[in-house]
């Protein structure tokens, strides 16, 4: 292959971490659309409530792209199914996260489920009124009364030794 | 689809624009890797579609045992072409002499450039694997392909780039502890193959470094503090088999926690087996970096591990403490210019990759190295082959593997001086030998002998080392030894 033809194939290459992950995307694929959605991620992922930050472009589920962007913003030696974003992927997406409201309440509730599970797994008592918002995925996080049982459950997951996600409760 | 920037295409024009010679050579050593993982080497769980893909194009070896089932061993052997017990004492703070030439020292004065991107561990510099690496860094302790990847390519774009460097041909090493424990990786992929909702005993233990300690014997154990010592070859010699201590100590202060149970077990190959996907997304991204620069195409790419990994064969896991084919059996892969693809069946070993290399671009191997050249085989013929691959680890353990059959020979040093009486006297059904597989008396006696052999010609054993009584007697006592 001469050089000039390498050099311009070179400019329409794929990024290679895109190329390198996209064959694991289909492991995720379960409905074999080419993309992951949120059911699909969260069937894997329940300890990593990032899916909203990892989607990008607000459609709803991850291409190639945004596969790669996530297995970027995670460095495997901090991850340890709690802290990921809370540590390391924050800065990296968060500010791709957009302007939309729901994203972020949607990862509140995505960060809270995970700790309000880490903390019933381990022996921890977890206010009901997260267990409720936390199952159900609604709610709303701005009374009184749940920032009380926030205060609550970061009490326990402090007592349990667990990390609390940055930004909650604050 | 992105775009790849444009100075990366101009440095993708002066790649193309290297004079022919001898080939660079890329070495990538996926740490703790299975063989039978792979898709390659008849996996159906479609882990590994990249390096699938790569060893479709490539030569796949199919029996490559490595010489030791610890990092600093094994590596040490495939950068020497010898056994560990030649280069040093084969115990977990080995390092390798500096009297054995190494790879890198060897291309350096053929005009190489040398380059190491490693994740750390017994492969910091340090340890002695640096040897002969113009340029050797570690990016991250324990760390991943994430880490050792894009410095390894940005590398190759300074090579190409500098016009004192870029005619000189290359050795890229590429090293990455992502299937090595601690197995859990990020989300999704990590996780992809574990059940969301297990909470056992094994959840932590996959979150925490070096939590495979406390898995052994089919038990989780707490940590070491006033309980017994789990070194394996202490308690093969004094306590009995390794299988039988939890069973001993159940319930008792010191004693294990829980029994693994099968759900256990799965979890934490689930685990390893995200880790195996995770690696391969990663390798995928590497090769993609190699083939944009032009290097897939003129390079020789040797793809392989140091050694396997238990996950709970024989009640164990991790690989320091057996030397299983869980343990040993890795991956080879060889990718040559042309890119054909072809399997050679039969046993070979890992310490045949230096003079291969040695071949492939025309230089000398060293005097002493005991490696075979697998050009041959990469040729499309056959070459001479071991009839019997060695393998040595820490806890004094080694074995011996031919066609036939596999003696793993645990509890005595392999310079010890009544290791001749013991593997002439002792019972294979005995504790000297657990994990072997003989299917008959002639097999047996062949590799006995084959050992006694090989041993008689490692320069340590020639030495000669003080036995210890008590010590002969206690195994005698314990039926290592068939005449009692």
């Amino acid at each position: 292959m001469s050089p000039l033809l390498l050099g311009l194939l070179a400019c329409a290459r794929p990024d290679p971490v895109e190329a390198g992950f996209a064959p694991e995307l289909s492991r995720l694929d379960r409905n074999a659309d080419g993309r992951v959605d949120e059911a699909e991620y969260l069937r894997v992922a329940f300890a990593a409530p990032v899916f909203a930050q990892a989607d990008l472009d607000h459609d709803g589920a991850l291409g190639a792209p945004e596969l790669a962007a996530l297995v970027r913003a995670q460095d495997p030696v901090y991850f340890d199914g709690v802290q990921t974003f809370a540590q390391t992927g924050t800065t990296a997406l968060a500010g791709q996260a957009g302007a939309d409201p729901d994203a972020r309440q949607r990862e509140v509730r995505d960060l809270l489920r995970f700790e309000a599970e880490e903390v019933a797994a381990r022996g921890g008592v977890v206010p009901d009124v997260l267990q409720i918002a936390a199952a159900a995925n609604t709610g709303s996080l701005d009374s009184a009364e749940s920032r009380a049982a926030l205060a609550q459950l970061h009490a326990e997951a402090t007592r349990l030794g667990l990390a609390w996600p940055q930004g909650i409760g604050e | 689809m992105r775009a790849v920037p444009l100075p990366l295409a101009l440095l993708a024009l002066l790649a193309g624009c290297a004079p022919s010679g001898p080939p660079p050579v890329v070495l990538v050593s996926i740490d703790t890797l299975r063989a039978d993982r792979l898709g390659a080497y008849g996996s159906t769980a479609g882990l590994t579609p990249n390096l699938d893909r790569f060893a479709a194009e490539s030569v796949v070896f199919d029996a490559v045992y490595a010489q030791a089932n610890q990092t600093n061993l094994s590596h040490a052997s495939l950068f020497t072409g010898r056994y560990a017990s030649e280069l040093g004492s084969v115990a977990r703070g080995f390092s390798p002499s500096p009297t054995a030439p190494t790879l890198a020292e060897v291309l350096a004065v053929y005009g190489y450039d040398t380059a190491g991107f490693t994740a750390g561990g017994h492969l910091t510099r340090g340890f002695g694997l640096e040897r002969g690496f113009s340029t050797w860094e570690t990016p991250q302790e324990l760390g991943s392909f994430f880490h050792t990847v894009p410095p390894a390519l940005a590398w190759l774009d300074a090579h190409a780039a500098d016009p004192a460097r870029a005619d000189r041909p290359f050795l890229l090493f590429v090293h990455s502890y992502d299937t090595h424990e601690r197995y859990l990786k990020p989300a999704p992929l990590g996780l992809a193959e574990t059940d969301p909702a297990y909470r056992g005993p094994a959840f932590a233990v996959g979150r925490e470094a070096n939590g495979l300690e406390r898995v052994m014997d089919g038990w989780f154990w707490s940590r070491v503090g006033g309980g017994p010592r789990l070194d394996p070859s202490r308690l093969r010699i004094h306590d009995g088999p390794v299988r039988s201590l939890g069973q001993r100590m159940a319930g008792k202060p010191g004693g294990p926690e829980a029994p693994a149970q099968e759900a256990d077990l799965v979890y934490l190959r689930g685990l390893y087996d995200g880790a195996v996907t995770y690696a391969d997304g990663w390798f995928g991204a590497l090769v993609e970096g190699l083939d944009q620069r032009g290097v897939l195409d003129r390079a020789v790419v040797i793809v392989l591990s140091d050694h396997g990994e238990s996950l709970g064969e024989e009640g164990l896991f991790g690989h320091s403490n057996s030397l299983t084919d869980a343990d040993l059996r890795v991956p080879l892969l060889v990718h040559l210019p042309e890119g054909a693809g072809r399997r050679v069946e039969g046993e070979f070993a890992l310490l045949d990759v230096l003079p291969t290399v040695a071949e492939l671009v025309g230089a000398t191997a060293p005097a002493g190295q005991r490696g075979q050249s697998l050009v041959p085989w990469l040729r499309g013929g056959e070459g001479p082959r071991h009839e019997v691959v060695y393998s040595e680890g820490p806890h004094r353990m080694l074995s011996a593997r031919s066609a036939a059959g596999r003696l793993v020979f645990t509890g005595v040093d392999v310079n010890a001086p009544y290791l001749p009486e013991l593997l002439r006297t002792a019972a294979l059904d005995g504790p000297a030998f657990v994990d072997s597989h003989v299917p008959d008396v002639a097999t047996q006696s062949a590799l006995r002998d084959a050992t006694l052999t090989w041993r008689s010609t490692l320069p340590v054993a020639r030495g000669g080392a003080k036995s210890d009584p008590a010590l002969v007697n206690k195994m005698r006592q314990h039926g290592y030894f068939e005449a009692q």
